[in-house]
């Protein structure tokens, strides 16, 4: 028998200190942001009642879900992302504030992902919801800070990828497909895969231009330029107001000047079912999977009773973390401190604090020269004795260099 | 400028792949060599090209180990990985087929409890479930699945079938086609927006060659 205890279950793991700190760092990031923009931070239950995910297929299928049972024997579901939970707040208990809501969050959603190599079934999302609006400045706004919270973190070198669903449907009407023949349709587009739209498409009789346009989606992909190519004058009105929105919304982010990041795919089409208008994808080098991703999602507050458009985003933490430069920010100001005296250490190691050091108390029972030993196996460089008679020996571990003060002395400084 | 890799499925479908790749100007010299190595570099085109089995090429691509893949369709139905199918090769064509005894032709639906022996369980799984609507107890075997029905493990299975010569002589017979395959090249995700115009250079010519020859 396998020895569980050891070991973390597939797709969870620990973050070690140093890892932490570079979580912390980019998650505070990524938070002043948001919070710069009015977002308010929110937190929602780790689980929710099943029914609040129900009805939500595609985005993250039943599959996906932790389920598990209250005492009553209700299904409780661990929460696969923030949007849901945070639609279902603001419907239910800030309906009466003013419109619009911006939020704000960070922290652990769950799925039951294939683990192998890169999936996670526990990570981190922060994100940001902007509900009660349905203009394309909205969209843009949420698109524009998910940028800029990517740059604040170090990511240089980012594709912000947009597309618009209702562009999709407005061609599937016009192709009279059934629910699950459109289905299939949006997964081949989705992959680009030619051949497979070909033959879904094969015996409907429709438009020409518009058949072949279909054909081409999964290459309809690049500048603004491919807006302009995609708008047939056999398009419905669902499509091209679809097109216009999209236009819209990339004019607005190059004001914000982030026209480098952003490129258009008019044949991106996940989680159809979930998002209504815009949704977006970001990708940078050295990650195989979308560091962030967003969209419009009008009908889901509808769902719990409060109709009214919204708009969201959230950055995978965890693979912002992989796609950074990690090593920076790990400053060592630690002091370890060695006590002669026991009360006089504690009131010194509260100034160090006060003045925003790290202070690590030597606790074994070793000779000064143990705690130093300890201090070069820590790659700790600075050791503060602190002596019965008050006075401070300050050793520098680098250089060697040993001075000697006293409490007051030590704060004049401090003042200075 | 990056490398691009690709990831190639060992065998036949490597070799047809590589020549494709030597016609558009890539140098796979190294690979026509007979040598264990996996890995060979292209430095004039920064490219790198490695050899993996069939069913890891999606794996390879999907998480961006490798940017660019050729498999065939087959692999990429049973792994169902999230990642851009570009371009239908045309080589290595074949069906996916439910196979069994002649006498059950026609009488598949009628049979209760049907038993389905597949090395493509999760293809053969869909095909019963979603598009027949049939209940089917599946049983996964990793080679000579023909012989699964001769000797009462299954009642049929679902393998790729080229020329019908290993059924033939082993008396079973296609009983039903499950779906056309052929060799595909798939592309990454984030590849295709990171690196668009040297794949989409790649895609571009691949799909020429590709439709000369059938031409």
């Amino acid at each position: 028998m396998s020895n569980y205890k050891l070991h973390t279950p597939n797709g969870v793991n620990d973050i070690l200190p140093d890892e932490r700190v570079v979580k912390k760092e980019i998650e505070q990031t990524i938070g002043e942001v948001f919070r710069a923009s009015a977002y308010c931070e929110v937190e929602t239950p780790m689980f929710e009642y099943y029914d609040c995910y129900l009805g939500r297929d595609g985005q993250i299928s039943q599959e996906n879900l932790y389920k598990f049972f209250d005492e009553q024997g209700r299904v409780l579901s661990l929460r696969p992302d923030f949007t849901t939970s945070i639609a279902r707040m603001a419907a239910t208990k800030e309906y009466d504030k003013p419109l619009p809501l911006r939020y704000m969050y960070n922290g652990s959603v769950f799925r039951t992902e294939q683990t192998e190599g890169a999936r996670r079934r526990e990570f981190t999302q922060s994100g940001i919801e902007l509900i009660g609006s349905y203009s394309a400045k909205a969209d843009a706004e949420v698109i524009a800070l998910t940028i800029e919270a990517l740059i604040s973190c170090g990511i240089e070198e980012m594709s912000i990828e947009i597309g618009q669903v209702g562009f999709f449907n407005g061609l599937v009407l016009q192709t009279g497909l059934d629910t699950q023949n459109a289905e299939r349709l949006r997964e081949r587009i989705d992959s680009k895969d030619v051949v497979g739209i070909r033959e879904i498409l094969a015996d409907i009789d429709m438009d020409k231009d518009i058949k072949s346009l279909i054909v081409e989606l999964p290459y309809l992909f690049g500048g603004v330029e491919i807006l302009d190519k995609a708008n047939l004058d056999g398009l419905n009105e669902t499509s091209k107001s679809a097109l216009n929105n999209l236009r819209e919304i990339y004019n607005i982010l190059c004001d914000y000047g982030f026209s480098d990041y952003v490129s258009l795919d008019l044949g991106m089409l996940q989680d159809i079912d979930y998002y209504t208008g815009v949704i977006f994808k970001g990708y940078t080098h050295g990650v195989g999977f979308p560091i962030c991703a967003g969209g419009r999602y009008d009908n889901l507050m509808s769902n719990f009773g409060a109709q009214m458009g919204a708009v969201g985003a959230a950055i995978g933490v965890n693979r912002v973390m992989s796609a950074i430069d990690t090593s920076y920010g790990r400053e060592n100001d630690v002091i370890m401190l060695y006590a002669e005296d026991n009360k006089r250490a504690i009131e010194a190691a509260r100034l160090f604090c006060e003045h925003e050091y790290t202070v690590e108390n030597y606790i074994e029972n070793g000779t000064f020269k143990d705690a130093v030993e300890l201090c070069k196996r820590k790659n700790i460089t600075a050791i503060v004795r602190v002596m019965k008679n008050g006075e401070f020996e300050i050793s520098d571990l680098l250089t060697g260099e040993t001075t000697k003060t006293d409490m007051s002395e030590f704060e004049d400084e401090f003042d200075f | 400028m990056r490398y691009l890799t690709v990831a190639l499925a060992k065998g036949r479908l490597a070799e047809l792949a590589m020549d494709i790749f030597s016609s558009i100007g890539m140098d796979c010299e190294q690979m026509k060599e007979k040598t264990r190595k996996l890995i060979f570099t292209d430095e004039k085109n920064k490219m790198k090209f490695i050899l993996v089995k069939a069913s890891d090429v999606p794996t390879y691509v999907e998480h961006g180990a490798a940017d660019i893949g050729i498999v065939g369709k087959d692999t990429l139905l049973e792994e169902g990985r999230n990642l851009y199918e570009m371009v239908d090769l045309g080589f290595g064509k074949c069906r996916m087929c439910v196979c069994g005894p002649t006498a059950l032709k026609g009488r598949l639906d009628k049979i209760k409890e049907l038993k389905v022996a597949s090395k493509y369980t999760g293809i053969a799984s869909r095909y019963f479930r979603d598009e027949k609507g049939q209940t089917v107890d599946m049983i996964k075997l990793h080679g000579s699945v023909e012989l699964a029905p001769l000797v009462g493990l299954s009642d049929v299975i679902v393998d790729i079938v080229e020329t019908g010569k290993t059924l033939k002589e082993n008396g079973l017979d296609v009983l039903e086609t499950v779906c056309d395959l052929s060799a595909r090249l798939v592309v990454n995700k984030v590849s295709m927006k990171m690196e668009r115009d040297r794949i989409m250079n790649i895609v571009d010519k691949f799909q020429r060659i590709c439709k000369e020859v059938e031409k």
